[in-house]
């Protein structure tokens, strides 16, 4: 849609008045005494002043993001975890040790993160000057739908005008808002006026709902048709149902010091960081505080809010916090909805915390490191009782929220603010010009923090207590003397309002005084879908690329423009070690076999790097995609299989109830097909079971197998039963195959761990090498021997049981018959939350009878 | 005379001597290297003696029980063999079978095998149970019989 730009009249009456000579004293003065005498107050004219006057957020509002990797270290690491040092005489006891962390922000990165995507999406466009000036007569009714969201096509008018009278309210009453100063044109695209000056020019006075009152009233609440018509009416149809406040987050810190190692000690109580890693301690405060500014995510919250109410049944409606517009009374200006009105709360518990992480992997990439151990993200947790600050907290520890990589990207920013609650706060920063910045006068954009840890009454000895070192080596210089070191751990914690007010709105609803957690079957109220649950479009299931492949799929021939686009696309963005399979697969398919050259899009596309629904790169081709998502990583699975699937079809089909996030934009999170640069493990004192030629392909042992997951598995544990994942994994391969890596079943499943075929389908296996055949009379190995992938099935075997070309197309199979693969895999998913579920020998036998009986049927849901 | 003849009696003595001190003193030269060698190689008591990286970490009581089997294994007989892998420090029992009973029957005598041992917790043991047999009749095992018989998982 184009808006027609529209004619822009200055019309500033207090400037003319200023202008007009000696008799604008007295006008003044009558101005003065008039404004006493209206109903509202008296207002300064807007003077939008961005970023500045943030709204303090009361901590009931603020959702904690911890910044962990999957082992719950703090990233990067080469910034937050260090060695302090100190030297002195041995033994000398309270001594102050410190270390000064340089902690780097990217604030105009930051932004992007909470973005007013969402907003624009459920309100439609109305913060735009486009949409402020459009000629609503001359739009075409396809554009009429496209200029109104959601909430002003499903809301009814009675909703709208309360919105609105709130809306015209508080941006008259707050002129420091950006906002105050925007203009409207009327229906016609004629006359702009901003809301200061319509209050000027319609009275003196502002709408309300009450009909007997002198102020104009919207006919839909019993005011006048025609006078409301004359002035208001012809500018409410534009007048926006939300305004952007501005609210200040922060990012505090939390610390552990002491890596001391002593195996023989219990639970290893020398090394307290690695108890924060276990689960088993908190790491503590210290004081410091970085205050930050977050445009926009306000509106973001009361967009989804109306459109919850307005969609999801009043009994299934989220709590009170789609209430922040009309909550927000006129008494409490800038405060936010009473307290105890709100979902969240303070998330000060430290391991639930850590659950807690929504954006947090998007929120690495805010901080500038070197991307090193930069893989999955997901934080578990221990049954470990915590031994730290709070030994008090209940750590019964729920879902794992999944840590998704988030939506990237720039949008509208504040700049680092002057005034931070720390004044000792020290600090460098780089300026940034860019047009998102809000706030164009403040330089301070990249920044880094000095941030000071200290730890007071030290002994200068290595030892088990906190008071002690982890290593001590002699001082080369002074006899008496010994330096000493102890590794000290930084974790950042942003701490983000309204955060969980969004993902309640969108995907579903949550009960007062729980945790802001999504997702989590323990404490999601069952039939409170969110709004995505009605208004899902399809761009949050599918990217451009995406779109285009199914278009292309249901195009009468490959030689449309949609497939032709798709091609030019891959053909762009191919990695290179792929591009020769992708020609020649096309080539081949060209002519005879269209539907085969779709294949071999779909299949190189998979390795393609595709923007996300997610992102919020204004640059991109589709707006749509990232006016979806917005401040939510919406989930597919969730919202198809737990909002829309009634709770009996959830239970049959034995859809997960949890961790919507795992699904939404993470590379990690879906782990099958193969393509993971790894080499079989090492295994000394094992007979190689190959007899050393290559054209065998793969050959193991059971004890080769055996060792592999031994040395996969290491210390990491199952993560519902928080057993061993050595354990887990022998018991399920040998359940499942009992080793054998030719073993297939009629549902398609293949492999040592038994995965279905179809999920590695259509996925191109390393270059050199190529999948084999099946056992026997074929052969005795699967896997890995040279030359093209059997055409038709090995000779011997039952197609009914196990067609190579059903289950993968062709020659693409994803390394499907790798032992070592599926290991692999295997173990990367069984560490995280529901990821052992889709075993059945997981959910049955360990489930029953075991002590895990309660735990896998509430995580997993019934066994089928 | 008699001091020449004196001299020349002593003198192959001296000589002697002289000799056997050499080959002593080498002799206490090459013992003493030795001994200081061997204090070079002998491990410090506080140093931990590793477990190789792919050795499995059993649960107590694993080794007492281990070692009253230790001598009869391996055990093997037709279908079936009973082995304790070293370098992954834990039990297979291999099993192979045409069918359900056949499984269940051979894993129903190696566990009376072990009893028979004087092993007192055969659990401690985390046997390996395993079915080589093919896919549907291990599909077709209960999941609790890869797991020593009266063990949890």
């Amino acid at each position: 849609m184009v808006f027609k730009p529209a004619l822009v009249f200055s019309r500033r009456p207090w400037r003319a008045l200023l202008r007009s000579g000696p008799l604008a004293g007295l006008a003044l003065v009558a101005l003065f005494f008039s404004l006493f005498t209206s109903i509202a107050h008296a207002q300064a004219p807007p003077d939008p002043l961005p970023c500045e006057n943030p709204i303090e957020p009361n901590p009931e509002i603020l959702t904690h993001n911890w910044m962990v990797n999957e082992n719950r270290e703090p990233v990067p690491q080469d910034q937050l975890q260090k060695i302090a040092t100190k030297s002195g005489p041995r033994g000398q006891t309270d001594v102050t040790v410190d270390y000064t962390f340089n902690f780097t922000v990217d604030f105009s990165k930051l932004g992007g993160l909470f973005g007013p995507t969402n907003s624009d999406y459920n309100e439609g466009e109305y913060q735009q000057q486009d949409h402020k000036n459009v000629n609503i007569s001359e739009l075409n009714p396809v554009d009429i739908s496209k200029y109104n969201g959601p909430i002003q096509k499903a809301g009814n008018q009675v909703m709208l005008d309360a919105l609105r009278v709130k809306y015209v309210d508080y941006i008259w009453r707050n002129s420091h808002l950006p906002e105050a100063s925007d203009e409207f044109t009327n229906t016609n695209g004629d006359n702009p006026r901003s809301i200061y000056e319509m209050h000027h020019e319609f009275g003196e006075k502002l709408p309300d709902l009450d009909p007997n009152t002198s102020n104009p009233t919207p006919p839909s609440y019993g005011g006048n048709k025609n006078d409301w018509q004359n002035k208001w009416g012809q500018y409410w149809s534009k007048i926006p149902t939300s305004y952007s406040e501005y609210y200040k987050a922060y990012i505090q810190f939390r610390a552990q010091h002491k890596a001391y190692e002593n195996q023989a000690l219990v639970n290893n109580s020398g090394n307290l960081i690695d108890q924060v890693l276990r689960g088993a301690r908190c790491p503590y405060w210290i004081d410091e505080t970085i205050a930050f500014v977050m445009p926009e995510y306000f509106r973001t919250t009361a967009t989804t809010g109306q459109v919850n109410q307005v969609i999801v049944p009043g009994a299934a409606q989220s709590n009170h916090s789609n209430d922040v517009i009309l909550l927000n009374k006129p008494e409490s200006q800038n405060s936010v909805s009473g307290k105890g009105n709100l979902l969240s709360t303070i998330i000060d518990k430290c391991l639930k915390a850590f659950q807690n992480n929504p954006v947090s992997n998007a929120l690495k990439k805010v901080i500038s490191f070197v991307h090193t151990n930069f893989l999955s993200f997901n934080v578990y947790a221990e049954p470990y009782f915590q031994t730290g600050d709070n030994p008090a907290e209940d750590y019964n520890l729920d879902c794992i929220r999944i840590l998704v990589d988030g939506k990237e990207g720039k949008d509208p920013y504040c700049a680092l603010p002057a005034n931070q609650p720390d004044s000792d706060l020290q600090y460098t920063c780089e300026n940034q010009i860019d047009e998102l910045k809000r706030d164009k006068n403040n330089l301070n954009v990249i920044c880094t923090f000095k941030i000071k840890w200290q730890q007071t009454g030290m002994t200068l000895e290595a030892g088990e207590g906190p008071e002690f070192f982890d290593t001590c080596i002699d001082h080369p210089i002074n006899p008496d003397w010994v330096i000493c070191d102890v590794a000290v751990y930084l974790w950042p914690i942003f701490e983000i309002p309204w955060q969980a007010e969004i993902w309640n709105n969108t995907l579903y609803s949550d009960v007062p005084g729980n945790e802001p957690f999504i997702g989590s079957p323990l404490k999601q109220m069952e039939g409170r879908p969110g709004v995505y649950s009605f208004f899902t479009p399809i761009t949050i299931f599918e990217d451009e690329l995406e779109g285009n492949i199914r278009k292309c799929r249901n195009a009468p021939t490959t030689e449309s423009q949609v497939c032709q686009d798709v091609i030019n696309f891959v053909n762009e963005n191919i990695d290179e070690k792929y591009r020769s399979d992708f020609e020649a697969c096309v080539e081949a398919a060209l002519i005879t076999n269209p539907d085969g050259m779709v294949l071999c899009i779909v299949g190189v596309a998979e390795h393609v790097e595709k923007k996300r629904p997610g992102e919020t790169d204004r640059g991109s081709v589709s707006d749509l995609s990232r006016r979806v998502i917005g401040g939510t990583d919406c989930s597919k699975e969730y919202v198809w299989h737990n909002a829309l699937y009634p709770i009996a079809a959830q239970k049959t089909y034995g859809i997960q109830n949890a961790c919507p996030v795992e699904s939404a934009a993470s590379s990690q999170d879906y782990i099958p097909p193969g393509d993971d640069d790894f080499t079989p493990p090492d295994c000394p004192g094992i007979t190689p079971a190959s007899d050393g030629n290559p054209n065998n392909g793969i050959e193991t042992s059971v004890e080769e197998l055996q060792c592999a997951i031994i040395l996969e598995a290491g210390t990491k544990r199952e993560f519902i039963t928080r057993e061993p994942l050595v354990n887990v994994m022998l018991y399920v391969i040998n359940a499942e195959s009992s080793y054998n890596q030719c073993a297939f079943a009629d549902a398609g499943e293949i492999g040592v761990f038994q995965y279905i075929a179809s999920t590695w389908k259509s996925t191109l296996v390393r270059d050199g090498v190529d999948s084999g055949t099946v056992s026997p009379p074929a052969g005795s190995v699967c896997w890995g021997i040279a030359g093209r992938d059997p055409d038709t099935n090995p000779p011997g075997q039952d197609p009914a049981l196990f067609s190579w070309v059903q289950n993968f197309g062709g020659t693409n199979d994803g390394e499907a018959w790798n032992p070592f693969l599926q290991i692999h895999k295997t173990a990367i998913m069984m560490e995280r939350f529901g990821g052992a579920c889709p075993w059945s020998t997981f959910k049955g036998t360990l489930a029953d009878p075991s002590p895990y009986t309660a735990l896998i049927g509430d995580r997993c849901g019934p066994q089928l | 005379m008699n001091n020449g003849t004196t001299l020349t009696k002593i003198k192959p003595t001296i000589i002697k001597l002289l000799i056997i001190l050499f080959f002593l003193g080498i002799f206490i030269l090459i013992t003493l290297l030795f001994s200081t060698n061997n204090k070079t190689e002998t491990p410090r008591s506080q140093e931990k003696i590793e477990q190789p990286k792919t050795a499995l970490k059993q649960k107590e009581g694993f080794d007492s029980e281990l070692e009253k089997i230790t001598k009869f294994l391996p055990y093997k007989g037709e279908g079936f063999s009973l082995e304790y892998v070293e370098a992954l420090n834990l039990i297979n029992a291999k099993i192979k079978a045409d069918n359900v009973e056949g499984y269940l029957t051979i894993k129903n005598e190696l566990e009376q095998f072990i009893l028979s041992k004087e092993v007192e917790d055969i659990c401690k043991l985390n046997i390996i149970w395993i079915a080589e047999t093919s896919q549907d009749v291990r599909k077709s095992i209960d999941g609790k019989n890869f797991i020593t018989t009266g063990c949890t998982p």
